[in-house]
């Protein structure tokens, strides 16, 4: 804990940045050397709304700089980098600055503040942490993978539409659990796509999956038996429901209508010999859900 | 040869669907770098189906041919209305498999008919398992049927394959199970689940002195109750699930109402289903409060007690039956008794305790971390808001939570609002051991 008081927010201040995570880290350690925390953060190139007539602070990405602001929060608070991590992911508005203040107020007063609820920035990157974290889990429990095959070669490919930009957290889930197969999840309201190579086809040294515009994605035949195993999904989902119990009101809670489009048990139901036949197109997608306020 | 897999899958599915548990959570499994799946420890639910039950596993029995005849069950000898059939080892296995790639599923949940003897049914589930871990090298979760009378050394190589075993109880009393399933006892289900316990014990014991020794059932073992097929009551099936969680260490008792599968006499008729439905709910609210805030038993269903209360859950009935242990001042309580207010969770509990750490938390502080007030409103003190009504009449409490809703003819069977206990001595322990 250090003996300096609590940065002051300078209402006129703004701060520009790459719009990485490392980034809004390296924003903090300025600000923290200028003595003040801006009032808003936006993405260099963008005019910071709400600051007309302020300064703007154009801060540049440095990996060692991040680093150290990095390894200063977790001793702090273990686990609070991947709040606010995941708080920044929402991408509302307005929380790369919750995420500065609560960085500051853990500087200043140690853990204690970063649980405290009743603290706004604390409770700002909690709620919105949770969301995305939320989000996340669903979407380790909601898509569903098809395979394709191209040249002999398959490739598993799910699309989802989520709410958060949750791909940049999808990877450690995915890789320990299909660490063989060459999988890709599409986020189709950003048009990204997380893309996983298996050990042996990948470089030395490269990541095991990246970020890609989904656009680069190539498009391959579907494998034979898939229309046969989604079929299959579809007669299970149907019999493990006890319609004496339905009740469609718990079911909507638990899977809301947004995600219905990408469910395989959600698509109207395929005749087995669909493999020959043409694929069946996929339901419209809906703009989207209830975006919370 | 497809379409006779989807025929098996809809018949063996829909007759293992009674089956409550489908939890992938318990024990974790690391994958392999060549392998398929793991398990993380805290389960995932792929789907829910339409009655909202979540859909976790491939639940499957690997065939509907019994030799028993349980009037609870649909699969039992003498229901004709059943196709009877039985999948092979490679379908079940290739199901598996092309499930979990697709990540339909967290893995698979296989259970059967007792279509020979113990042994000839537990092989065909054991091979199942085998080939999934060996052949294919999965390491996503496996939950195996345990059927009673089956060998030890079978046993033990389900216990090493699976992540979790289980043997149901079923009906919450012998003389339940007496009079629904003839041919079958007590001795034949505790027999398994205590050897089991062992095995589990075992295993542990032995890889806390070697972390290579193999290990046994990791996620522990579990069971179900069929409520409502048989008349015994809540606090009869309460004092059943506790003494499961205390002496043959369950990691989780399931609560199935039943649901009457019709042509049987010998269990209600297919009008009576509702009422069990909702006593579920109301065992699954009185578990949780046994096995994670640290309920008594006799806390929960006082001796002598029939059923839960049906319009209010079991925390707010316990809060009005000692009226005199509230409210609480959220500033001075340890948590263990802010989890006994209802409306209080661990989690609001947690965000409480952290918020009194930097200062004084006032009502619009218990707003803001978004504790919902609707009962905790009537237990619990801040420096602005004292209420009184709990000391003066719990009964005026109970009409406010209950609110509009008509009353259960059902509940003039409980002692309704003036049943008020004094505060037991058990009851100062949580403070007392904070203190």
């Amino acid at each position: 804990m250090s003996e300096h008081p609590a940065l002051p927010v300078d209402p006129h201040l703004a701060v520009e940045t790459d719009g990485t995570f490392a980034g809004l880290l390296c924003a903090y350690a300025e600000t923290y050397r200028r003595g003040a925390l801006p009032a808003s953060v936006g993405l260099a190139g963008e005019r910071a709304s709400g600051t007309l007539f302020g300064d703007t602070l154009r801060v540049e990405t440095e990996a060692t700089v991040a680093d150290r602001v990095e390894r200063g929060l977790d001793r702090a608070v273990p686990g609070l980098v991947g709040r606010l991590r995941r708080a920044v992911l929402s991408e509302r508005p307005g929380i790369e600055v919750a995420v500065l203040r609560l960085a500051d107020a853990v500087r200043v007063e140690g853990k204690a503040v970063a649980d405290d609820w009743t603290f706004e920035p604390a409770r700002e990157v909690g709620r919105w942490a949770g969301r995305v974290g939320r989000e996340a889990h669903r979407m380790e429990a909601f898509v569903r993978f098809e395979e394709h095959v191209a040249d002999g070669v398959e490739t598993w490919t799910a699309t989802a539409r989520p709410e958060y930009h949750v791909l940049p957290i999808l990877h450690p889930h995915f890789e320990a659990r299909y660490p063989t197969l060459a999988w890709r999840i599409v986020d189709a309201r950003r048009g990204l796509a997380l893309v996983h190579t298996p050990a042996p086809e990948r470089e030395a040294g490269a990541p095991a999956s990246r970020i890609v515009p989904a656009v680069t994605l190539g498009l391959a035949d579907e494998a034979p038996d898939e229309a046969a195993y989604q079929t299959m999904w579809k007669a299970y989902f149907q019999a493990v429901t006890i319609p004496e119990r339905r009740n469609l009101k718990l079911h909507l809670r638990h899977v809301p209508k947004r995600y219905w489009p990408y469910l395989t048990e959600k698509q109207p139901a395929v005749p087995l010999v669909a493999s020959a036949a043409a694929p069946v197109p996929r339901a419209a997608v809906p703009a989207s859900g209830p975006r919370p306020s | 040869m497809r379409r006779q897999v989807i025929e098996k899958l809809e018949i063996l599915a829909d007759a293992a669907k009674y089956d409550a548990s489908c939890a992938s959570s318990g024990g974790t499994r690391k994958n392999s770098p060549t392998g398929i799946g793991n398990s993380t420890g805290a389960g995932i639910c792929h789907s829910y189906t339409e009655d909202g039950r979540c859909v976790s596993l491939l639940k499957v029995l690997f065939s509907n041919v019994c030799i028993y005849d349980c009037a609870y069950c649909v699969s039992r000898r003498s229901n004709e209305e059943v196709e009877r059939v039985a999948f092979t080892v490679k379908e079940v296995v290739e199901l598996t498999m092309g499930f979990y790639k697709r990540n339909y599923i967290e893995g698979l949940f296989l259970s059967s008919g007792i279509f020979g003897d113990a042994d000839t049914t537990t092989e065909k589930l054991v091979a199942v398992a085998r080939s999934l871990r060996h052949d294919h090298l999965f390491n996503g979760y496996i939950h195996l049927k345990v059927i009673p009378g089956a060998s030890p050394e079978l046993l033990t190589e389900a216990g090493r394959l699976a992540d979790r075993l289980s043997v149901n109880v079923e009906i919450p009393s012998e003389a339940g199970l007496k009079q629904v399933a003839p041919e079958k006892d007590y001795h034949q289900v505790f027999a398994p689940m205590g050897h089991v316990r062992d095995r589990i014990d075992a295993a542990r014991e032995e890889r806390q002195k070697d972390r290579r020794a193999p290990r046994f059932a990791a996620g522990g073992q579990s069971t179900q109750l069929v409520i409502g097929a048989t008349p015994e009551t809540d606090r009869q099936i309460l004092e059943l699930t506790d003494g499961l969680y205390s002496e043959q260490k369950l990691r989780r008792v399931y609560f199935s109402g039943f649901v009457p599968l019709g042509g049987d006499d010998r269990v209600p008729d297919p009008e009576s289903y509702r009422a069990p439905l909702h006593r579920e709910h109301r065992l699954y609210q009185a578990d949780w409060l046994l096995r994670k805030y640290g309920f008594d038993l006799d806390e929960v269903a006082p001796p002598g007690s029939a059923n839960l209360d049906s319009d209010i859950d079991p925390k707010t009935a316990y809060a009005l039956r000692f009226p005199t242990l509230f409210p609480v001042d959220v500033n001075t309580a340890p948590i263990e008794w802010l989890q006994r207010v209802p409306g209080l969770g661990i989690r609001s509990s947690k965000r409480i305790v952290a918020a009194r750490r930097r200062g004084t938390v006032r009502w619009d502080d218990l707003r803001a971390m978004g504790v919902v007030m609707k009962r905790a409103q009537y237990f619990l003190t801040t420096p602005d808001h004292k209420p009184h009504l709990i000391g003066s009449d719990p009964g005026a409490v109970r009409r406010r939570i209950v609110g509009g809703k008509a009353e259960a003819p059902q509940l003039s069977l409980f002692a309704p609002a003036p049943l008020v206990m004094p505060a037991p001595l058990a009851k100062a322990a949580p403070l007392a051991k904070a203190a």
